[in-house]
């Protein structure tokens, strides 16, 4: 069953004769449960698509179907329910508000539910946050902690709501070599859980955990591979095999 | 190059230039508006006494004038330069019949004179000294701004017809405040109607040196001459004409004032939040080797040009709003004629305020210097929170709507944006409040009390008449049979001579009776009960040296008693100097009397009083309300026009304010709104969230307002005050008005800005903010 469908999205940016298209029809279907990474040069437009396909960014052309209603037609008030309770969302920098501890920070997109025990809510973050070995920092100001760690505390707001899809945009860019492993056991694991993950990356370690990896070039798809569902095994081929993709793409 | 940042920068923030630019544009205004009223009241004032040669010393008198005993006087006392007696008739309203109908004089003590011999002039609205032909008359300048009489008009007096040939500047007695009135005729025409009236004499002393006066008015009184009546100053004209409209200036001057400092906040608020923002910057400037002064030149350049606009616009509004405000003093006290002088100090006081605006925002550019190369690259503005502002948790919380919680941690979290935010509504909230209830406090009937007049209905004169006392009693008993009459009481005034500690003698009148039946408000100790108390008028207590607990020796009956004085208050009745005692003395002295009644609650007050006045033609009957109102009505007028704009100024200061403040808060708050969005709270939540923040801090600034305006304003409206001579003052607030409508209006204006202002979080991007 397709979760996200994007059909023939063209984006531009900029004024008369600086306008450019950064992505140029580009159509793409990802399915519910699916483990799924874009890869790309810098600048090639990932954030850009990824935006897109979430609803974050309005596109000049063609239409993105989530769970079956358009995200262009949709009023602000529908789209941010949508984006709450649907979706989590992981940027490439952390992006938490500083005037709030972590804590306070993660329960944020579930508090503003009036139906939820704020308990309940509670726990559920202490969990989300164990789970990611953040636990004890929950008190901390954001300015308390390391980056890997508001990067946690990041995804673990991503999914303070038990979204059905989480997108992440080079989550683990900032991070050192044993950080980003954490991270990636993380996404993994909710992936299991039936979480579908979209990421962006440079990363071909990263991708080699997907199923389905689109390459993007010059604001088109210009390459699509499948791998079979991961199961932490064969990890070395298939790292080789996202590598010599990129190679060939000239990634 | 400096031209093309300040010119990019002024469009980048326009609604923060136009903001600054009309802040300073109305401090401009004002205080050259001020500055220009100013001077053209003084001048104005100083050009007609001057025509006029205003007396010096004016002793007004009933009775016998032994003119020979002054005249030698005035012949041996070098002080003196010139000396005259002018005779003023006083006639009734009803005596006078303009156009078939009687005159509507109100209250005021109306009267014909001729024009004075050697000084004491009554002038045209040309200035000139007018000299009345037989048949004309000429009226005070007040009753043509009534409108009770025209230019052309016949009047008929004592069975002489008169033509209202025109209308006179009187030096003395133009204000409203002055409770006489005098009308000009002919020299001729005065002989033959002077025996009709009652005869009161004006004893005018013109003096070699003014500073003398004090001095000269202790010779008078040692002297032992006519007296039966008040003593009024060349210094007291000068104030009573000066009194209204120097009233209008002060509050220009505090209003321009407030408005200054309110720039001030403004300024400060938007160069700290731009700095705040570019603070990065300004670090990575520096670090790259630019140097402060190089950064402050460029801010200093952007404020000079707005500050430079904004004060040339601000003079040239003031030349244009000023002739309206000049109009009253124009038409009473004439035009002021050195133009040059008043354009010179219009531009002086917009020079001031674009110097000290400068000097404002090169203080607050200067914490540049502070910003640290590496902190402010490394954290950006770092803040340090309290521990309670760390344990205001949403986990804690199992109620609190999320918006909410964001709003007030943001308040908490960034006092010091806020901090400004707040004074400025609170000073808002104090331009509307004050005029408010200063209003109230001089058009509540217990304002008279502080004037030295017991609150009662009506009130009955009998004085510059014989049998005084016997008058007085049978009033009293007609009264005392009266079932309108609720309560009355007979105050009778003698002059008694006072023993001066120097050896000195000098006299006082001294009001005897029972002063708790129509209390006034005593600015210390307390009214006279015992035979042996005195309460003395401030004017009294000053120029006798005394304070409460002091003693003061009377010859009463012939035998010198010691009083002690009790207490102390302001008075405007009989030039300020009166007491008040409690003893009885019936020997036949009495130089007038005065008796004090209320009325039956629902009883026609009106009719009591034309009946009292009817039936006792001697005596003058004068009903309370209608005398605060002929006495204060301008200045009610006054005070109530200014209060009137400082409502339209506060709510447009207020209104203006917070769509500026609120327009930077989104503006600077974009990447946390965009965060707030990416995680599904919509535009309505985050306008929300500004709203509650908003409306925290007006709620706290309007509360602390009101305190402020109820606690320090009574003392600086106490100051005003005592420019009407009284000392003692309590604000009798407004409650409607002070609590309700004034903070209701202000929540508005707060409210409807911050939901316009924070429309623009719709136009956020997500993804655009997000990368920055
Ligand atoms: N708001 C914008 N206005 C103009 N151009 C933009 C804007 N946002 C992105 N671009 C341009 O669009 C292109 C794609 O940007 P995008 O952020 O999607 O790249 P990316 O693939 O995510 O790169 P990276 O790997 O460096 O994050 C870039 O060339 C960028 O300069
Ligand atoms: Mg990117």
């Amino acid at each position: 069953m397709k979760i996200i469908s994007g059909k023939s999205i063209t984006k531009q940016f900029g004024e008369g004769s600086e306008r450019r298209t950064i992505l140029d029809h580009i159509s793409i279907d990802i399915l519910q449960g699916e483990f799924v990474t874009i890869m790309g040069a810098s600048g090639s437009g990932k954030s850009t698509l990824m935006y897109a396909l979430s609803g974050m960014d309005y596109v000049n052309s063609g239409e993105v179907l989530f769970e079956g209603s358009e995200l262009s037609k949709l009023k602000e008030e529908k789209l941010s329910d949508l984006r709450r309770a649907r979706m989590g969302f992981v940027f490439q920098q952390p992006t938490l508000l500083k005037n709030l501890n972590l804590l306070d920070n993660i329960i944020l997109p579930a508090v503003r539910e009036k139906k939820l025990d704020r308990r309940e809510i509670v726990v559920r973050a202490e969990s989300l946050m164990d789970s990611v070995g953040i636990l004890e920092l929950s008190m901390r100001d954001i300015t308390q902690v390391s980056g890997g760690q508001l990067q946690r505390a990041a995804i673990c707001r991503a999914l303070i709501n038990s979204p059905s899809v989480i997108f992440g945009d080079e989550p683990t860019g900032a991070l050192n070599s044993s950080s980003s492993q954490e991270i990636m056991n993380i996404l993994l694991d909710i992936n299991k859980h039936g979480t579908t993950v979209i990421l962006v990356t440079h990363d071909a370690k990263v991708s080699a955990v997907a199923e389905r990896i689109f390459f993007l070039s010059d604001g088109k798809i210009v390459s699509e591979m499948r791998l079979p569902p991961y199961e932490g095994t064969n990890v070395e081929d298939r790292v080789q095999r996202v590598s010599e993709e990129m190679m060939e793409l000239g990634i | 190059m400096y031209s093309r940042i300040i010119i990019n920068d002024l469009k980048n923030s326009k609604l923060i230039s136009v903001t600054t630019f009309l802040f300073v544009a109305a401090s401009a205004m004002l205080l050259a508006l001020a500055g220009m009223l100013f001077i053209n009241l003084t001048g104005a004032i100083d050009g007609l006494m001057m025509v006029a040669k205003t007396p010096h010393f004016m002793q007004m008198h009933s009775g016998e004038v032994d003119l020979e005993r002054l005249e030698i006087f005035s012949e041996s006392n070098d002080a003196i330069q010139a000396f005259q007696v002018m005779e003023f008739v006083n006639f009734e309203s009803w005596d006078m019949v303009v156009e078939g109908l009687p005159f509507d004089g109100g209250i005021q003590d109306n009267g014909f004179i001729k024009q004075g011999r050697r000084f004491d002039f009554l002038v045209n609205l040309e200035g000139e000294i007018i000299e009345p032909k037989n048949g004309e008359i000429y009226v005070p300048l007040s009753y043509m701004r009534e409108g009770s009489i025209k230019e052309g008009e016949s009047v008929a007096l004592y069975g002489s017809v008169f033509t209202v040939a025109g209308f006179l500047r009187d030096s003395q007695m133009n204000s409203p405040l002055s409770s006489s009135k005098r009308f000009l005729v002919s020299d001729s025409d005065f002989e033959t109607i002077k025996s009709m009236g009652k005869m009161e004499y004006l004893i005018e002393f013109r003096l070699q040196d003014l500073d003398d006066l004090r001095t000269f008015e202790t010779e008078y009184i040692a002297a032992g001459l006519e007296s039966n009546g008040p003593t009024l100053t060349y210094r007291l004209f000068r104030v009573i004409n000066g009194l209204s409209d120097g009233l209008m200036i002060a509050v220009i001057v505090l209003v321009s004032f407030l408005v200054v400092v309110i720039t001030f906040l403004c300024i400060r608020f938007t160069l700290l939040a731009r700095m705040e923002d570019d603070y990065r910057e300004i670090g990575v400037l520096k670090a790259v080797g630019f140097h402060n002064s190089d950064i402050i030149r460029l801010f200093l350049a952007k404020y000079t040009v707005i500050t430079f606009l904004g004060c040339v616009f601000g003079y040239l509004a003031s030349l244009m709003v000023k002739d309206s405000l000049l109009e009253d003093i124009k038409l009473f006290m004439g035009t002021y004629h050195q133009t040059g002088v008043e354009v010179f100090l219009g531009i002086i006081s917009a020079v001031v305020i674009f110097v000290i605006v400068l000097a404002y925002v090169y203080h607050v550019l200067r914490r540049i210097r502070t910003v640290s190369v590496t902190e402010s690259i490394r954290f950006g503005a770092v803040q340090e929170h309290s521990r309670m502002y760390r344990s205001f948790l949403m986990s804690k919380s199992r109620v609190l709507n999320s918006n909410v919680y964001l709003a007030i941690k943001d308040v908490l979290g960034r006092k010091k944006l806020y901090w400004t935010m707040m004074i400025i509504l609170l000073i808002s909230i104090c331009i509307m409040t004050l005029p408010i209830n200063l209003l109230s406090t001089i058009s509540s009937d217990r304002f008279v009390s502080y004037m030295g007049i017991g609150k009662s209905d009506f009130r009955v004169d009998i004085q510059q008449t014989a049998d005084i006392q016997q008058k007085a009693d049978a009033i009293a008993s007609v009264m005392e049979n009266d079932s309108d009459i609720l309560r009355y009481v007979v105050l009778t005034a003698r002059s008694y001579v006072v023993l001066g500690d120097d050896g000195r003698d000098g006299r006082l009148r001294i009001e005897a009776g029972d002063h708790s039946v129509f209390p006034i408000m005593y600015s210390e100790g307390r009214m006279p009960t015992e035979p042996g108390d005195i309460a003395l008028s401030a004017m009294n207590a000053e120029e006798l040296g005394k304070r409460v607990g002091d003693k003061i020796t009377v010859i009463i009956g012939g035998e010198a008693v010691q009083l002690t004085v009790c207490g102390l208050y302001s008075d405007i009745t009989n030039g300020g100097r009166t007491a008040k005692a409690a003893f009885s003395d019936f020997d036949d002295t009495v130089m007038w009397s005065v008796i004090s009644a209320e009325v039956q609650a629902g009883s026609n007050l009106g009719s009591i009083v034309s009946r009292y006045a009817e039936t006792f033609s001697y005596a003058k009957v004068s009903n309370i309300e209608e005398y605060v109102q002929m006495t204060f009505g301008s200045t009610i007028v006054a005070i109530r026009r200014a209060s009137n704009v400082g409502i339209l100024v506060a709510f447009f200061i207020s209104f203006l304010i917070t769509l500026l403040f609120v327009k930077m808060l989104v503006s600077k708050d974009r990447y946390s709104i965009a965060i707030m969005k990416s995680i599904g709270y919509n535009s309505k939540d985050v306008c929300f969230q500004f709203i509650v923040r908003i409306l925290l801090v007006a709620i706290a600034g309007i509360g602390l307002g009101i305190l402020v305006s109820i606690t320090m304003g009574e003392h600086i409206a106490g100051l005003m005050i005592s420019s009407f001579g009284a000392t003692s003052f309590s604000f009798e607030i407004n409650g409607i008005f002070t609590y309700l409508v004034c903070p209701a209006l202000m929540l508005i204006a707060v409210y409807t800005a911050t939901l316009i202002s924070s429309q623009s979080v719709k136009s956020i991007n997500i993804a655009t903010c997000i990368k920055e």
